[in-house]
């Protein structure tokens, strides 16, 4: 990692958190460098989703801490060194700054596809109409959806509209993208087109934080793929190595389990 | 019974039934007005973080509900002005209570309206960057409004039926107009068949709409 320029990079330092009195993240290490693809994988109920909750802020870390682009989001430290949660307007500066895909799109129904692209950037960048209109063009045009400008998000397909929603994120020019099981709500065959999108991005050198269940992604696109179990991290390293000889035995059994 | 009907009599009264329908329409219309105004930020508030928000709307909500509309009209027309000395007339009256319970009710069809809308829808806006009141303002309200718009005509009928009651602290609406004709007709069975069917005409187009419009939403959803 180049120390000078942390843009794109995220550090994630013993993250704890619970939902009533249940540990879903038990004390999570790792860092992710810029341009790196990091893939994460394992059972549901592992924690995965609830971390990249985390590092957007959706949910606040009890303990540990989250470096995005070198910033320490959430929280801050006082005059005695303490950490303390910053206001809802840092939040929200903080938060635009990190993209997120769901894997329900989560698309706005009664906006077009236009208007869910333009929305944020107007309202939160202070973006003219046209400027925005004009950076929503691009972006649509990248996910291939140019002709669906003024389409309603209900006449799309999943794969579309997961599209859709991947161009809302971009539209915010955020340095790191998070990817929530974006594929795991879509048709078999809508899948593929998701996933070229991300692929492009990819070689774009886009940061990306991708849980998934699509292990022949992981395997050709991510440069790391992390293993999490039961609230923390099993087993990290190239695909290849997780894949071909993963040295956990938890790690082995779910391979086993989803590789069949 | 062979009763001889003279409906033709009210024929030279037809400027006194449109009058009350005028009064009916405006006391219904400027209460419910005032309601669809009020009741989203005390519907907003029953879904707030605060607890003291949450308890003040709750609290606003139940008292207005859970009385009748017709105690709240007397009270505001009677009680009101001996505790704060300022006499209002009878329609100002009746505007005002009809309007506080309005207030009540569409709160809680707003609150309902909000809960529905799904939490990410909200996720989708907080992620890119919008604060929470962008959030309700322009992702949340709006879809929220959208749906809350059938039962919303249910309750503009159901106001419309309440109105007579304002007849009981002298405003001149529907019911106190045509009343008043029976004093000088002695005609009751025409006069209060023919408030009943007005009643009907100018109630029913929002009974009738509402399941329509509703059917409406649903089909442009999932055109």
């Amino acid at each position: 990692m180049n120390p000078q320029n942390p843009e794109g990079t995220v550090q994630i330092k013993d993250l704890h958190k619970s939902f009533s009195g249940n540990e879903v993240l038990r004390g999570i290490d790792f860092e992710v460098s810029r341009g790196e693809v990091v893939c994460i994988i394992g059972p549901s109920g592992s924690g995965k989703s609830t971390l990249l909750r985390c590092i957007t802020l959706l949910e606040l870390p009890e303990r540990g801490r989250i470096y995005v682009n070198g910033h320490l989001v959430g929280f801050r430290q006082n005059k005695n060194g303490d950490l303390v949660p910053v206001s809802q307007r840092e939040l929200n500066r903080a938060r635009a700054e990190i993209g997120m895909v769901f894997q329900q799109f989560n698309l706005w129904p009664h906006k077009s596809v236009l208007g869910n692209l333009i929305e944020a950037p107007m309202l939160v960048r202070r973006m003219s109409r046209g400027q925005a209109t004009e950076m929503a063009a691009d972006l649509l045009g990248k996910v291939g959806l140019m002709e669906k400008i003024d389409a309603y998000p209900a006449t799309l397909s999943g794969g579309q509209q997961q599209r859709v929603a991947i161009a809302r994120a971009l539209a915010m020019q955020p340095k790191v993208m998070l990817f929530d099981e974006v594929t795991s709500a879509l048709d078999p065959e809508l899948v593929q087109e998701v996933l070229d999108v991300m692929k492009q991005l990819a070689t774009e050198g886009m940061t990306m934080l991708v849980v998934t269940h699509e292990m022949g992604f992981a395997r050709e696109v991510a440069d790391r793929v992390v293993f999490m179990d039961e609230g923390v991290v099993v087993e990290e390293g190239p695909p290849d190595r997780i894949f071909d000889e993963p040295v956990n035995e938890r790690t082995r059994q779910f391979l086993r389990a989803v590789l069949r | 019974m062979d009763y001889a009907w003279r409906f033709d009599i009210l024929w030279q009264y037809r400027d006194t039934f449109i009058l009350g329908v005028i009064g009916t329409l405006t006391l219904t219309g400027l209460s419910m007005l005032f309601g669809l105004i009020l009741g989203i930020p005390v519907g907003i508030g029953r879904l707030s973080k605060s607890r003291l928000v949450r308890f003040l709307s709750g609290a606003f909500i139940e008292v207005f509900r859970d009385t009748p509309i017709l105690v709240q009209l007397v009270w505001v027309f009677y009680c009101l002005p001996i505790l704060t000395g300022i006499q209002m007339s009878a329609f100002a009256s009746a505007t005002l209570a009809m309007a506080v319970h309005a207030t009540a009710y569409l709160a809680e069809v707003y609150r309902a309206g909000i809960a529905s809308i799904d939490r990410g829808q909200v996720e989708a806006g907080r992620v890119l960057g919008l604060s929470a009141w962008q959030t309700m303002r322009r992702i949340v309200l709006p879809q929220a409004i959208q749906r809350v718009i059938p039962p919303m005509l249910n309750v503009f009928a159901d106001f419309m039926k309440a109105s007579a009651l304002a007849s009981v602290i002298g405003v001149w609406e529907l019911f106190r107009e045509a009343s008043n004709v029976i004093t000088t007709t002695y005609r009751p069975l025409e006069v209060y068949t023919a408030m009943a069917v007005i009643y009907f005409l100018i109630i029913y187009p929002f009974v009738w709409a509402a399941p329509r419009f509703e059917a409406y939403m649903a089909q442009r959803r999932a055109a």
